[in-house]
């Protein structure tokens, strides 16, 4: 399982090297560590960085971490604040669904929270570091289509979420609102002013 | 303040951020709104801030990246590994711009 991840931090190494320091790609994998704000950082990284829209992006795509936490809360609400912090300070999107089945079953331990996120956290810092140290600078990237990598690896994870048919409202009011208030302003701020709009139309829809 | 002194202020404010996001659910179970709609919300913000994100690329004015574009949300869609429909996409860009 925290094998998976592999083949996508090596992925997030490479493209880093175009924009971060070594130092800084690293702390974005062992401190920030969420692998799809990881790939929305690198696209917006540009100076002058647009800190504030930068925020609220990687508030959005970790809202979902909100929603993972309350669904473990009727197991983890008894911990005492320092464990339950150590518990879920490497929560990621694989070791809550892991957990969440394990709690269901009936087997309890939040240990298991822990151990499951360790080990996907170190399976990420460490390919995402081997990413970074591959020789890249021979090679032509225009030529490779790297120029797009980074918009690949977003465009892959946006469509990894795609639901089938109810998806389409949501992303086409996203997408277009996105679009008009970009070619309208330029910037960064068309990114959570489309989320928002296309996020609205998505809860309004039954 | 220096540009690299900002570079680590970002970092450091959006490990907070990230930080926050994980350790608070738990806290926060008992307040987090559990309409429906709120619910709706938060689940499909994530994809619709990457599909913002990526918008711009569907409409860039360049037939090359608005063909790779397309090809790769489809076969994400359709349920790839993300390397594999990232490789894919890389490699539409690679093809076209050396046969078109």
């Amino acid at each position: 399982m925290s094998l998976s991840v592999a083949p996508w931090g090596l992925a997030y190494g490479l493209l880093a090297q175009q924009s971060l320091s070594l130092s800084q790609a690293m702390a974005m994998s062992g401190y920030v560590y969420s692998g799809t704000a990881q790939f929305v950082v690198l696209e917006m990284w540009q100076q002058p960085l647009a800190i504030g829209a930068m925020l609220f992006a990687v508030a959005a795509v970790n809202a979902r971490y909100l929603l993972q936490g309350a669904t473990l809360a009727p197991w983890l609400a008894d911990l005492s604040l320092s464990r339950r912090l150590a518990t879920l300070c490497l929560l990621s999107d694989a070791s809550w669904a892991m957990s969440l089945e394990r709690f269901e079953q009936g087997d309890g331990n939040p240990g298991y929270v822990f151990g499951t996120s360790l080990a996907i956290y170190t399976a990420w810092f460490a390919s995402s570091l081997a990413g970074y140290l591959v020789p890249l600078s021979s090679v032509n990237t225009q030529a490779w289509g790297l120029d797009f990598a980074v918009a690949a690896a977003l465009i892959a994870l946006a469509g990894a979420r795609w639901t089938g048919r109810a998806s389409l409202l949501p992303w086409g009011v996203a997408g277009l609102v996105a679009l008009v208030t970009y070619k309208t302003f330029g910037g960064y701020w068309y990114m959570p002013v489309g989320a928002i709009a296309g996020a609205i139309a998505g809860a309004w829809r039954k | 303040m220096t540009a690299e002194q900002l570079e680590w202020l970002a970092i450091g404010a959006m490990g907070v951020v990230t930080f926050s996001s994980r350790v608070l659910g738990v806290s926060l179970a008992r307040w987090i709104p559990r309409t429906p709609k709120w619910d709706r919300f938060m689940h499909v913000l994530p994809g619709t801030l990457l599909v913002a994100i990526v918008a711009p690329y569907f409409a860039s004015g360049s037939g090359i990246l608005t063909a790779a574009a397309a090809i790769t949300l489809f076969v994400a869609a359709r349920g790839s590994h993300l390397v594999i429909s990232m490789a894919v996409g890389v490699g539409c860009v690679a093809l076209l711009r050396a046969f078109a």
